[in-house]
């Protein structure tokens, strides 16, 4: 059996982010019909609903973008010493990147087109304003893409790999 | 010591006056107190002493992964310290091949796919690489299990794929950190024996890091460190500076 990447885990808690906001948006376009259905003249009460919902999906969405972080911090060891592996045999950081990309799922980026396959689903069958989630997965494949780019350059910034290893024996 | 095929005389690994110190948060410690050698072209040498006595420090200066504090390090005329970004990534790819005392294998990448990563910036034709790279598992014996992945191998497996990502690359000189370290005396021989046949066999030099006396037995030559410092050289291939 495949062993998880240190990202799949990453990009499970960001879909479900995704998804989160995704329900949200839902659930406040189906209790603004509702409203509507008993109130046909309920406008504000429907702008209300409208509004709260705006911002509890961007409070989601917030929440999940400074969870996602912390969570991304976690594969901090692993993704590193994956790149010491390809630096200690001599790679350059232009082909360290390309693999950890390749072996990541940060180029697919799989749960943004899920994402954004369903808000778009969603957006059709319920005429749902569903461009939040679209932008919370820009946001999280920006992320993604910015950490994995970060770690490498900055891995293989260092010349030596004397903090840590050069101490044993 | 056994005398087995005979040694050039010319040095490929130097150490001279080697210092490395250590800064902490109270002092500074030195890994490494001027050390001096030098190991001859195709020799199998090991370098012995206790836990913190320097032998990976040493040889992670050998492979260009540290760098004295004061003194140089040449490997095959080389000075190590010297290399900008580019020579030196060159010179871990070709120059050295390590096999890393914690294997230092990557957990989702089969056995195959760690193995080839020394050979992903050549310019060989793929199907080169492909060869290359089963010959050297086999080579180790684990030609029914290069699609398995590390968690898949034992300890005794796990040391000889990280062999076989040592030799893939035909690097002149094979610096391994502490091989039999976990494993029984029936792998642990077979291990060193794949490293030494590498000396024997193909004229390249290998440095063993090693606490396990019974690899004596089967190198030219023995440098012993003690608390950083050079404390004795025994046998052949390996010489004061």
């Amino acid at each position: 059996m495949r062993r998880p990447r240190p990202l799949d885990a990453v990009s499970i808690v960001f879909a479900g982010f995704i998804f989160l906001v995704l329900l949200s948006q839902l659930s406040a376009h189906v209790l603004g019909q509702a409203v509507l259905s008993y109130q046909p003249k309920g406008s504000a009460a429907l702008t209300q609903v409208q509004n709260i919902s705006v911002i509890l999906a961007v409070s989601a969405a917030a929440l999940g973008l400074a969870f996602g972080g912390a969570v991304l911090l976690i594969t901090k060891k692993r993704l590193t010493l994956e790149i010491d592996v390809y630096r200690a045999n001599g790679l350059p950081a232009t082909s360290a990147l390309r693999l950890m990309l390749n072996y990541h799922p940060v180029r697919p980026l799989e749960w943004l087109v899920g994402a954004a396959a369903v808000a778009a689903v969603a957006d059709s069958v319920f005429g749902l304003d569903a461009m939040i989630p679209l932008y919370l997965a820009a946001c999280f494949g920006a992320l993604l893409l910015g950490w994995v780019v970060f770690l490498t350059f900055s891995m293989f910034g260092r010349r030596g790999f004397e903090e840590g290893r050069g101490r044993v024996g | 010591m056994k005398a087995m095929a005979p040694v050039d005389d010319s040095a490929i690994i130097s150490f001279d006056s080697v210092t490395k110190t250590y800064p902490t948060k109270s002092e500074s410690v030195n890994a490494l107190d001027a050390v001096s050698f030098k190991v001859e072209r195709g020799a199998a040498v090991a370098i012995v002493g206790p836990s913190g006595s320097g032998k990976t420090t040493l040889l992670n200066m050998a492979a260009g992964l540290d760098f004295p504090s004061q003194g140089s390090v040449r490997v095959g005329g080389v000075l190590t310290s010297e290399l900008e970004r580019e020579p030196l990534q060159k010179f871990r790819n070709e120059m050295v091949g390590v096999v890393f005392q914690q294997f230092f294998l990557i957990d989702h990448l089969s056995v195959f796919q760690n193995v080839m990563v020394p050979l992903i910036p050549r310019e060989i034709p793929s199907a080169e690489k492909s060869k290359r790279i089963l010959d050297s598992i086999a080579k180790v014996g684990l030609a029914d299990k290069a699609d398995r992945l590390p968690s898949e191998l034992s300890g005794g497996e796990l040391q000889r794929v990280a062999i076989a990502r040592g030799l893939v690359g035909d690097a002149s000189v094979i610096l391994a950190d502490e091989p039999t370290g976990n494993l029984d005396s029936k792998r642990g021989s077979e291990i060193v024996g794949l490293l030494v046949a590498e000396s024997r066999e193909r004229r390249k030099t290998v440095l063993i890091a090693t606490h396990d006396l019974r690899v004596l037995d089967r190198v030219d030559g023995v440098v012993y460190l003690e608390d950083g410092r050079l404390s004795k050289i025994e046998g052949r291939g390996v010489r004061n500076a």
